[in-house]
């Protein structure tokens, strides 16, 4: 973890936060959830807010050589995103971009899964339509996004990193998610069978394509 | 570094990654002295007023103890020690209306650390229960041993996982002079590398010098003396504080004490 604190000063990316304190319970959630969901190592998986590759040292070194793209809004991560797997000797091929219009179309791919650990939680109401318009774009038929997200009775903002004016969104019940459901023709659940509770008490729901 | 000092106390980027790596990383000392943050005149402003001429009782309540201390338009608080002369205040920004030089020197450090920190400057300043608020406090120590025993804050040994914070860095800004107005071990701090640094004499600190430091590196003051004529360890820190709903239970006895002494002053 101290190692892990070290890179993050050294890329100037973050102090140390919850990020390390959770990363081997963030990182084997999502892996398992995922695996849960029928993931295999064949299959192409899409990392919405990638972070610096937390999930990336599980899902790449899982996943078959160039299976793995990550999107990013915080740039510094893109380097030290490199340096962890340096540190963690994962030498696999990747894709990584930073990314801040929903642009997943540019990776030519089709996905059969996507994940979005804490990232909704970071969206206003409009980004989340915007998510699932893009979404439908490049996830495979019957692809599964795997998101998480707490249902806030209003918006509020977060300042990330005293860098990024982010908006919360609020009221992400039943009905809004429905709602997206009817517009896109997609499937939505909550809190699917057989999944683990998140490691920080977010919600946990799936859209199927 | 440009000079950092309470009128000027905003870094640019590379100051504060400068910073945090001095203060965070593993290779880094795990503090950061500013030196001259305060100008002689505002050091003998502040001890002048909390040394030598503030009488407490006129200005503060008797400390009722933490839980449920600080609340939203709590009063200042202060804690005198019979035997040793240690006198604690307790100065909510809120509440310390009659020292205005105190509340402004406080700002301006509460909002350094919260650029180191990384976090926002106004999350900690107003009090809203079930959260932190920093409660700005005087602490003038004049004799005891084992004044700070040794512990850290906010660290992966905290019981409560929510109390866990890597990011949380304390202040103090020193306002005498070990040697001078106090002897002892002073402000005793744990690197990150380990070692221990009796930080006043290794660093050379001097009234109105700004340490920022590690919380949840070990901390301590393992002994402090002062004779009649020295002013003690007199210094600021910035602890963030719990905020509860309402007010605690101040003992009737204790009431009874604060009434008796303002009215015996307004007889005398």
């Amino acid at each position: 973890m101290f190692k892990i604190i070290d890179l993050h000063l050294e890329e100037e990316a973050g102090v140390p936060s919850n990020r390390e304190l959770m990363w081997e319970d963030l990182g084997e959630w999502q892996m398992d959830s995922l695996k849960k969901m029928g993931m295999d190592s064949k299959h192409k998986l899409l990392d919405i807010g990638c972070g610096p590759l937390r999930f990336g040292t599980y899902a790449i070194s899982y996943l078959d050589e160039g299976n793995y793209f990550g999107v990013e809004v915080w740039e510094p991560y893109l380097k030290l995103g490199r340096r962890i797997l340096e540190e963690f000797e994962i030498s696999k091929n990747y894709t990584m971009k930073i990314d801040r219009g929903f642009d997943y179309e540019s990776f030519g791919e089709k996905f059969d899964f996507a994940i979005a650990q804490s990232v909704v939680t970071h969206m206003s109401v409009r980004q989340i339509d915007e998510l699932l318009d893009v979404l439908k774009k490049v996830m495979k038929p019957d692809g599964i996004l795997l998101f998480t997200f707490i249902n806030n009775r209003f918006p509020y903002s977060v300042y990330y990193e005293m860098e990024e004016p982010m908006i919360t969104p609020c009221k992400l019940d039943n009905a809004f998610f429905q709602a997206l459901e009817k517009k896109y023709q997609v499937e939505y659940r909550k809190y699917p069978e057989g999944l683990e509770r998140h490691p920080t008490g977010q919600a946990v729901a799936t859209i199927k394509f | 570094m440009k000079s950092i000092n309470h009128r000027n106390f905003c870094l640019n980027k590379k100051e504060v990654w400068d910073v945090r790596r001095k203060i965070y990383h593993s290779q880094g000392e795990g503090f950061l002295l500013f030196k001259g943050f305060l100008e002689k005149k505002f050091t003998d402003h502040l001890v002048n007023y909390w040394c030598r001429l503030l009488d407490p009782p006129q200005t503060h309540l008797l400390f009722p103890g933490k839980e449920h201390a600080f609340y939203p338009g709590c009063p200042c608080y202060y804690k005198h020690g019979r035997t040793t002369g240690l006198k604690v205040f307790y100065n909510p920004l809120w509440g310390n209306q009659h020292e205005v030089v105190s509340n402004e020197i406080a700002v301006s450090i509460i909002h350094l650390r919260s650029q180191i920190e990384g976090k926002a400057f106004t999350r900690e300043i107003s009090p809203r229960p079930g959260q932190r608020c920093v409660v700005p406090r005087l602490i003038i120590t004049r004799n005891g041993e084992n004044v700070l025993a040794p512990h850290s804050d906010y660290g992966l040994d905290e019981p409560n996982p929510r109390n866990i914070d890597l990011a949380r860095v304390q202040a103090t800004l020193f306002l005498s002079q070990i040697d001078k107005d106090y002897s002892g071990s002073g402000f005793v701090f744990t690197k990150n590398n380990g070692d221990k640094i009796h930080c006043e004499r290794e660093l050379g600190i001097e009234p109105g010098d700004l340490l920022i430091w590690r919380y949840n590196n070990v901390h301590e003051i393992s002994d402090i003396s002062s004779r009649e004529d020295q002013v003690g360890f007199v210094r600021m820190l910035f602890p963030p504080e719990e905020i509860s709903h309402k007010a605690g239970s101040i003992s009737i006895i204790e009431k009874t004490k604060y009434l008796l002494r303002s009215m015996k002053r307004k007889l005398v």
